[in-house]
């Protein structure tokens, strides 16, 4: 060992001071080390896990806005089809509404007619047979001479005698 | 010469003033009718044309020309009326 340029006894002491150095360091420095790195590890299974599960979440997320997009498209295109429909049924309604109101003006306006015609003929007629009265009573008051009253008297006097009181 | 026993006042109307022949003719039918004593007071009433018009408490008997037109008047209307 001389030969190699080995002193036994600087061996030896380095020897002892490595033992000394790897117990302290096992005793203090490994275990935490260890813990250290086992505590890492697990951190970084569970990150991992943790990625993988938010990963899936938002994967979640998106199949449910999907869905809910088609759900609410869905919905949409319905609420628009029950609103049309509903609009036709009203415009409909209205339309209806607005004939019988129409029809039932054009009857009154022919009734109002009607009973106008009707009064107008009356009147007509009145106006007719009051003139005939008027132009015979003229035509009688030239004609009928003091002879002829008497006459009419007379004859008048003959149909009393008829009359029943 | 009073015959009966109640007394009547009836107004006559004619288109002429009527002589006493008529007005006693008159008197003479509406006591047999009426079984009164009659007084026949003669109105002239141009507008009734001819003939006469008698009026017994309020009961009007008209023979006069206007009442004939009248008549005809209304049968005219109805005539009108029913077509």
């Amino acid at each position: 060992m001389e030969t190699l340029g080995i002193n036994l006894v600087s061996f030896g002491a380095q020897l002892i001071n490595f033992i000394i150095l790897f117990i302290v360091l096992k005793k203090l420095v490994f275990k935490t080390v260890i813990n250290l790195m086992t505590k890492m590890r697990k951190q970084s299974k569970d990150t991992e896990k943790y990625q993988q599960e938010i990963a899936t979440e938002r994967e979640n997320i998106v199949k449910f806005k999907a869905k809910e997009l088609a759900n609410a498209r869905k919905e949409a295109a319905m609420l628009v089809e029950k609103t049309k429909i509903e609009a036709e049924k009203k415009k409909k309604m209205l339309l209806d509404n607005a004939e019988v109101k129409a029809l039932n003006i054009i009857k009154e306006a022919k009734t109002e007619a009607q009973t106008m015609e009707i009064q107008m003929m009356k009147k007509a007629e009145e106006y007719s047979a009051n003139l005939a009265i008027k132009i015979a009573s003229r035509l009688m008051i030239e004609k009928l001479d003091a002879s002829k009253q008497h006459n009419i008297i007379n004859k008048a006097i003959t149909d009393f005698k008829k009359v029943e009181l | 010469m009073k015959k009966f026993v109640v007394n009547k006042t009836v107004d006559v109307y004619s288109a002429v003033k009527m002589t006493t022949s008529e007005l006693e003719a008159i008197k003479i039918i509406l006591e047999n009718k009426l079984k009164a004593n009659v007084e026949v007071i003669n109105s002239v009433d141009i507008s009734i044309l001819g003939g006469i018009k008698i009026v017994i408490d309020g009961q009007v008997i008209d023979i006069s020309l206007l009442g004939k037109l009248s008549q005809l008047k209304n049968q005219f209307t109805n005539v009108l009326r029913s077509n």
